[in-house]
């Protein structure tokens, strides 16, 4: 029996389009790391010496140059980390059992927004005030987009990564496509 | 170039001429044009007809105010109607037609109403097609439609693109005239962040059309010079071609940004975008509009307001005519007339109805104070006057100013209702004003330069300081107060020519009188009686005209008499504006299952199955119709194996030290004690003991359940279970996460479906013992995929469900498909995955449809007495238990040939089909293969104690009545024998 092949939801769709570049990434696992009551200290810890980042609090993510991690809602943290064979393995060798770790990787689609249009691009779409005062770096948000519930972090200045389900990634990238066609 | 009326000065470019059409007659114009500017430039004067009786009618102002002019502009699929001309930009090319004739413009057949008009004042409709009462629709109104109206439609589909989007911002400025300017100046240097918004694609506002000074230098001057600094700061974003059309709770606003309206082709971006604006606070800086005096025959072309005719001479550069005559009860029309003829436009007279000296002299006009304009002549352009003092006068163009009305219809959104002020002779905001919202400049009656320019610098400061930001030092821009002295003075009586108070409704002052007459006194009445203040002007230069007309017939004071307030949008707003960027395949999300691909090159016809797409069936060669395949697929996966995706399902993953124990509050039947590896199916009920959902729930591991529900009910599962985790539970360690899309998921359902898995699978032992029937494990497969394996069946047969991470999901089919070859594998669809599980009697949405129990559907059982579970105390009610409730049936029907109608009501033999008879209903119908005939489930009363009697299938609203023959719901392996082989 043949090893099975992955496809991604949008076949690593990557395009430059105006002064923007629009891609889909996929070397990334997601896995959410749920807290286990009075159990936020444990992991606290875990999570900074085992992935050497720091808890996020909500609305705010924590990264390095390989790793994120979100605070989703109040017992509930998502972990970006390098694709692996097995994400929730890969994470509970960094943190142990002091999450209940579920694999997310395949529930979402991962786009990144980078150019100096970018912003306005996702005024078309967001309902979010991205001003760079008020979005900082960094920070991150749950949001609808199109009617898609999605994800919104701003990675660099005019950098931005947007998350939403896997299903429905086709009409995901459509509205984001569009949004930065109209505004290039 | 036939630039007649062209005079010297004004904002247009003269370096770039351009050529348009005006029905099909071919005129020029210069860039920063108006179509209205150019056509008035061009000695166009009659631009259209009326609504109502057709009369001849030419462009009256300058703004979005205009009741006359309006056109349908571009051509083919790109026409649009009722363009206002005064407020569309020339552009190269612009093609615009005339609206409201029939025959040529000047020669308008449908102006034979205006010699009905006796017969057809206001409210005639109401009282002259009352008999008969079919005529209305049949003749009445097709006949009104096709001879009144504005523009038409094309009836194509609209080509244009259209967006919306999201701004935020400290303060949003509503115009960008001085007041708006003044107040971008002062919050743009205090660092808020602003959004300056305005109609008008030159910033500027009324100083465009005057020849004002401000600190020091034009009016005009001063605008390029703001303009500049307000670019050069980040936290300022100006918005022109921007309407703000509404104002919305919480400080948001709807703008309309016109993008591309101005050029030729849009190309490939949209034409408009809807903004929703967040704002902090909000300052209306909309200026004023002037309105007319009412007066016999004050509708010809070449009457216009007199601020227009200022405005066309100094922005445009057009002489609206060669004997301007100026009829004013203020002292700005005395402006106009200074102006143009300091611009070398022959005055040649000023007509004002105040007994006080002539405020200033204008060469070469005469003078008649205490004097009105009392009729007009010149059907398509006028070409005299007639005084009160009996004096004619020749003139083809009046400019009549009645003075002007603060634009208050913001301040209104939400119920506020504006003031009467009588220092400016009309309506100031009051009441409560939307939050967070100010006004400023002419809007809020000060209705001078300086005056305006120092609110809105002082309410800017003021705003942006209830920010938190500390106000600039610098001051207000310095100008001075131009005279403005009014005398309230609103129509001339005496003559019996109709005086025209709303141009485009062509309500008169006789219509208003007899709206007071016939008891439409109340202004809301009086609007709705005689469509006052309707249309796309919604009433801007006549509102406050027909009221006071209105106050003078019935004796009161204007106060007194009230005010109409306004309501959302400003002006009119294209409803694919509204529509947004998405119509078609797009207008909501689509998902799409793993195998959706592969299913397509199946030939797989899809079905919307809320926002996703499922194969229904696959399409195979020599399949008639979709019958054929529907049991094609049945037929080989009862008699070989078949796969269905079923990635649709809602899949929660719920993990916690509390899991087992939160399940066994969320499901009726127990959970505590569910065996690691073992599925147990399970029923959910509402807080009423109504059940909403089923399903089956793995447990994984010790701390680890996978659930599954219902496709259509994933979302409200999840969401109720999360309720109930945060607030009836919150000390339980429970989690949950939605792992729909994380999963592709396939059924594998018949006999040799064991074969299949068993190639598929890794080092699993799937023998009946090994893997037996409600058993689930975390696998692997092909070679080390992480897998989950699942010994469950929807199909009543041998089945699994096998789950690999979506991205998998492509090529597990293609494998399973591979692995099931030679047994002939069947992909099957919706369709068949129905058929199979109403013969196996297993329910749906279908029976669970908000009213069912446990108890209808024979599982009184799985509600357990010996645990507390949500819904499970309300399911025990007498009368939800009773003998006689209904219960889910089987169904056949006893002639073979016969059809089944889900729907159908069941009544007993020999008994009228009346609700008193009913027994009862069919949930869900197929034609089942298997036993070669229409079968079906419903709930008959008293079901479980009928099996084996023949009852009626009545259908009243398709016209069956059958006899069918009750049975146990599970027909197909009533033993299960099958399932757990």
């Amino acid at each position: 029996m043949a090893n099975l092949t992955q496809t991604s939801s949008l076949n690593g769709y990557d395009q430059p389009i105006g002064d923007m570049r629009l891609r889909e990434i996929t070397d990334l696992d997601l896995t959410s790391l749920a807290i286990p009551h009075k159990g936020a200290t444990k992991l606290k810890t875990a999570i900074k010496n085992g992935l050497s980042l720091s808890m996020p609090t909500p609305m705010k993510s924590t990264a390095d140059a390989k790793s994120r991690l979100l605070m989703t809602q109040p017992d509930q943290i998502f972990a970006m980390t390098p694709r692996s064979k097995h994400a929730e393995s890969t994470i509970r060798k960094a943190i142990g059992d002091t999450a209940y770790i579920t694999d997310q990787t395949d529930a979402w689609v991962v786009l990144e927004l980078s150019g100096p249009s970018s912003r306005t691009a996702l005024e078309r779409i967001c309902q979010l005030d991205l001003h760079p005062d008020v979005f900082k770096k960094n920070q991150m948000a749950r949001t609808t987009m199109e009617h898609m519930g999605s994800m919104i972090i701003r990675t660099d200045n005019d950098t931005f990564i947007l998350m939403s389900a896997s299903s429905s990634a086709a009409s995901f990238l459509h509205a984001v496509e569009i949004s930065v066609q109209h505004v290039s | 170039m036939s630039n007649d009326f062209r005079i010297d000065g004004g904002m247009v470019d003269r370096n770039q001429p351009l050529t348009f059409k005006f029905n099909n007659k071919t005129l020029h114009g210069f860039h920063g044009d108006t179509l209205a500017s150019a056509l008035l430039a061009n000695g166009e004067r009659l631009v259209g007809r009326s609504f109502k009786y057709h009369r001849p009618r030419g462009i009256f102002s300058a703004g979005s105010e205009e009741p006359n002019a309006l056109v349908q502009l571009r051509s083919g699929a790109y026409q649009e109607p009722n363009t206002r001309a005064t407020t569309a930009e020339l552009f190269d090319g612009l093609t615009a037609t005339s609206q409201n004739h029939r025959g040529p413009l000047g020669f308008d057949v449908m102006s034979v109403t205006d010699l009905l008009s006796p017969f057809i004042g206001a409210g005639f409709y109401y009282k002259t097609f009352m008999w008969p009462a079919a005529f209305w629709e049949k003749i009445y109104e097709p006949v009104i439609r096709a001879s009144a109206g504005l523009g038409a439609l094309s009836m194509q589909e609209d080509p244009d693109k259209y967006d919306k989007g999201f701004l935020h911002c400290d303060l949003l400025i509503t115009g960008a005239g001085p007041s708006g300017l003044a107040a971008a100046l002062a919050a743009g240097r205090a660092g808020a962040r602003v959004i300056l918004a305005d109609e008008d694609f030159e910033l500027g506002g009324r100083l465009n059309a005057e020849s004002h000074e401000i600190a020091g230098m034009s009016g005009r001057d001063w605008v390029t010079q703001t303009r500049i600094e307000l670019s050069s700061m980040d936290n300022v974003r100006i918005l022109p071609r921007t309407t703000v059309w509404g104002a919305f709770d919480h400080g948001i606003y709807g703008a309309l940004e016109r993008k591309t309206d101005h050029l030729p082709h849009a190309g490939d971006k949209p034409r408009q975008v809807l903004w929703r604006i967040y704002t902090k606070r909000a300052m209306i800086c909309g200026g004023a509009t002037e309105r007319s005096i009412a007066f016999a025959n004050n509708d010809r072309p070449g009457i216009m307001l007199a601020g227009s005719i200022r405005a066309y001479a100094n922005r445009w550069a057009v002489a609206t005519g060669k004997q301007v005559a100026i009829f004013t009860n203020n002292d700005s029309g005395w402006q106009t007339a200074a102006e143009l003829a300091a611009l070398g436009v022959n005055i040649t007279a000023i007509i004002d109805p105040r007994d006080i000296p002539a405020p200033m002299h204008i060469s070469g006009a005469s003078i008649a104070m205490g004097t009105s304009v009392c009729n007009t002549a010149g059907r398509k352009q006028l070409h005299r006057i007639t005084l009160t003092n009996g004096q004619t006068l020749n003139a083809d163009c009046l400019g009549v100013s009645g003075g002007w009305s603060p634009n208050v219809h913001l301040t209104c959104h939400q119920r506020g209702r504006p003031v009467w002020n009588d220092n400016i002779a009309g309506f100031v905001p009051g009441g409560d004003l939307p939050v967070g919202q100010t006004i400023a400049g002419a809007s809020n009656g000060d209705m001078t330069l300086s005056a305006a320019l120092k609110s809105g610098h002082k309410s800017a400061n003021a705003a942006i300081k209830s920010l938190g930001f500390t106000p600039s030092r610098a001051q207000a821009p310095r100008a001075a107060d131009e005279p403005f002295a009014i005398k309230q003075f609103w129509h001339v009586t005496g003559h019996k020519a109709r005086a025209w108070v709303d141009l485009q409704n062509d309500v008169t002052t006789k219509d208003i009188k007899q709206s007071q007459a016939e008891g439409f006194r109340a202004v809301e009445h009086l609007k709705r009686y005689t469509t006052l203040g309707m249309a796309t002007d919604q009433g801007k230069t006549s509102n406050i005209l027909g009221l006071a007309v209105m106050a003078e017939a019935t004796g009161k004071t204007i106060p007194e008499t009230g005010t109409t307030i306004f309501r959302p949008p400003y002006s009119p707003v294209a409803i694919g504006a509204f529509g947004g960027r998405e119509r078609g395949q797009h207008f909501h999300p689509t998902r799409l299952t793993p195998s959706h691909k592969w299913a397509t090159e199946q030939g797989a016809e899809f079905v919307e199955v809320g926002n996703w797409l499922r194969a229904q069936w696959f399409h195979r060669a020599g399949d008639k119709s979709w019958r054929d395949s529907v049991d094609r697929e049945v037929i080989k996966t009862r008699k070989s194996v078949g796969v269905c995706d079923v990635s649709t399902l809602g899949k929660i993953d719920i993990k916690g030290a509390d899991a087992a124990a939160f399940l066994n509050k969320i499901y009726s039947n127990p959970f505590a004690k569910v065996p690691v590896g073992r599925v147990r199916y399970g029923l959910m009920l509402r807080e009423d003991g109504i059940c909403y959902d089923d399903g089956t729930t793995a447990r994984m591991s010790e701390n680890h359940f996978v659930m599954t529900t219902t496709t259509a009910n994933a979302v409200l599962v999840y969401r109720n279970m999360e309720f109930a985790r945060q607030c009836l539970f919150p000390d339980m360690d429970v989690h949950l996460i939605s792992t729909t899309d994380q999963w592709a998921q396939f059924a594998v359902a018949g006999p040799k479906s064991r074969d299949v898995i068993a190639k598929l699978a890794d080092d699993i032992d799937v023998s009946n013992d090994g893997f037996p029937f409600m058993a689930c494990a975390d696998v692997t497969v092909c070679g080390g995929t992480p897998a989950r394996l699942f010994r469950i069946s929807f199909s009543g047969e041998i089945a699994y469900e096998l789950a690999v991470p979506a991205r998998f999901g492509d090529a597990l089919i293609r494998e399973i498909m591979a692995a099931g070859a030679e047994h002939d594998i069947t992909p099957y669809g919706v369709e068949a995955l129905n058929v199979m599980r109403i013969e196996k009697g297993h329910v749906t949405g279908a029976e669970l449809d908000g009213r069912i129990t446990a108890f209808n559907i024979n599982m009184d059982g799985m509600v357990n007495k010996k645990k507390d579970s949500i819904g499970s105390t309300l399911s025990q009610r007498e009368l939800m238990i009773a003998d006689d409730q209904v219960r889910l049936v089987g169904i056949k029907i006893v002639d073979k040939s016969d059809t089944l109608t889900a729907g159908a009501h069941l009544i007993a033999p020999d008994t009228a089909p009346t609700t008193q008879n009913d027994l009862g209903w069919i949930s869900s119908v197929c034609y089942s293969p298997h036993f070669d005939q229409h079968i079906g489930l419903g709930f008959l009363k008293a079901g479980n104690a009928k099996h084996g009697d023949i009852i009626r299938a009545w259908d009243g609203v398709r016209g069956t009545d059958v006899d069918v023959e009750i049975t146990s719901p599970h027909m197909y392996d009533p033993e299960g024998g099958l399932q757990r082989g």
